[in-house]
């Protein structure tokens, strides 16, 4: 998926308003805070959806049979399949905190499954800038292109500390599309570049985990 | 029978106007994702189902095919945009219309075929050169040629309204670039000659338009069949995809039409109506640039 310059182009490319996603991932977050209670970083895990998991093992030459599973070999070609980040793909997961974003770092460990019939992979990222613990913080994993339509499933994880909460906020569909449409036309009213300036509407229309904790 | 079917027409569009206006597209958008990422998953078992022969897998299959091309058909999409467009603004009778939905969605099924089994077999391609392919350049080519489609309605709404000696400000602007030279007509604007003589274009440039950008989900399914090696399946399958979403395109060519006869038919008593038409033509051919304009921009 993030490899080849097919997808490259897809990323840059594929219009935003076709919003209807070609892919589609369940996506489960988990929170982890180092000893010192300081946040540390963000595991995201994905499952793809059935159809664009076949199209892409069987991309790779792998279960060639179509069982949906892979063999013990075969599971270790499947080692990092969605990676290898090409540039300007920044891994969908995107931590706010008082509405600025926050950066982290590309994937720092990772596994890898085909079975059921789904690709599967688990990534953990560390913050490069820390939100302060003790402010909301925000967490959703959208693409802005919406080429993919990811979905949250099951309630966060919290690792680490024992005193904060998640809460999970879905997206107001009527107020996000009518923001959309009125960002787009004041977008085309100043005859700005939309590939550039694009609104992010995967944000708005994506899933949102809010963290507080209680004071220190 | 068919004044009712008008009314309905009416109340449908006035229905989806208020959807529209409340924000309340969003919800259907939404429920069209929601099906289609159903399908998406329930595609692939049906592939499997077929590949490992289990009996009744085929018939299966091409229900799913069916039911993914209606849901993505139901997804905003630009060809039953074109179509309804189209179909309000110009006179253009019901059956041709209805007609070029079903043309429209068959062609487009079979440039998926085209282009993957050219893909496949002559070249060798892979799947992301193919997507790439048909992702970005016939989509952009696509909406040339539906930008195209819009500035020919402005034109001859432009002609049109000069044939009759009435030109409104506003579509005398737009329309004075929309005179394209590459369709011009030299001789007289005579209102029939004009209609005889574009029908035919008009009819294939829409059905091209639509044609031109096959749909990814298509291209997929005909991949994996392809190196499943149920190719005859797969390719069925896919003109199967077609007729689902022809199901849809028909129906909003239908609604278009009759939509806008009933719209003429109140007004024919009064004396202006038919100065009316290009005014409706050049205002459906300007939406369509627009949305054309703006799809190509954002892609």
């Amino acid at each position: 998926m993030r490899r080849g310059i097919a997808f490259t182009v897809l990323m840059l490319m594929a219009a935003p308003l076709r919003a209807h996603p070609h892919i589609f991932v369940d996506v489960e977050l988990a929170v982890v805070f180092d000893d010192q209670g300081q946040p540390k970083g963000i595991e995201i895990a994905w499952v793809y959806d059935e159809f664009f998991s076949m199209l892409l093992v069987s991309d790779m030459g792998l279960d060639p049979d179509f069982t949906g599973t892979v063999t013990e070999e075969e599971r270790a070609a499947l080692d990092g399949f969605d990676m290898n980040w090409i540039e300007g793909y920044h891994g969908d997961t995107h931590v706010t905190q008082g509405g600025e974003p926050l950066a982290l770092t590309g994937p720092v460990e990772w596994s890898s499954d085909y079975f059921d019939g789904q690709l599967r992979s688990r990534h953990l990222r560390h913050f490069l800038d820390r939100p302060d613990p003790a402010q909301e913080w925000a967490v959703a994993v959208y693409d802005p292109t919406y080429y993919t339509s990811y979905t949250l499933v099951g309630h966060p994880q919290i690792r680490g500390r024992s005193d904060c909460v998640a809460r999970v906020f879905e997206p107001d569909w009527d107020a996000a599309s009518a923001n959309l449409e009125a960002a787009l036309d004041e977008l085309l009213g100043a005859g700005m570049d939309i590939e550039a300036d694009f609104p992010a509407v995967g944000a708005l229309f994506s899933d949102e985990v809010r963290l507080t904790c209680a004071a220190p | 029978m068919r004044r009712a079917l008008i009314l309905l027409a009416l109340a449908l569009v006035v229905v989806l106007a208020l959807l529209w206006l409340s924000g309340n597209m969003a919800q259907i958008t939404s429920w069209a994702m929601e099906a289609q990422r159903g399908f998406q998953n329930r595609m692939a078992q049906g592939l499997r189902a077929l590949r490992a022969g289990e009996p009744g897998a085929l018939a299966g299959f091409w229900a799913l095919c069916f039911a993914y091309g209606f849901v993505h058909a139901v997804g905003p999409g630009h060809g039953k945009v074109l179509i309804g467009a189209y179909g309000a603004g110009v006179e253009v009778p019901l059956g041709r219309l209805v007609g070029v939905g079903l043309a429209a969605s068959l062609a487009q099924g079979l440039s998926a075929i085209a282009l993957v089994y050219a893909g496949v077999l002559v070249f060798d391609a892979s799947r992301e050169a193919l997507q790439l392919t048909g992702d970005v350049w016939l989509e952009r080519a696509s909406l040339i040629a539906i930008a195209l489609i819009g500035l020919w309605l402005i034109a001859r709404a432009f002609r049109r309204a000069m044939a009759q000696g009435f030109a409104p400000p506003a579509l005398a602007t737009a329309g004075g670039h929309g005179t394209c030279s590459d369709c011009g007509h030299r001789h007289g604007p005579e209102l029939h000659e004009v209609q005889a003589l574009s029908g035919w274009r008009d009819t294939l440039m829409l059905i091209g338009a639509i044609a031109i950008r096959p749909c990814t989900g298509a291209l997929f399914v005909l991949l994996l069949t392809w190196r499943m090696g149920l190719v005859w399946q797969g390719i069925l399958g896919v003109l199967v995809m077609a007729l689902g979403t022809a199901s849809v395109t028909m129906a909003v060519a239908a609604t278009a039409v009759l939509a806008r006869e009933g719209t003429v038919g109140r007004l024919a008593g009064m004396e202006r109506a038919r100065r009316l038409m290009p005014v409706i033509e050049g205002l459906a051919g300007l939406v369509i640039v627009a949305l054309a304009l703006n799809m190509l921009k954002i892609s």
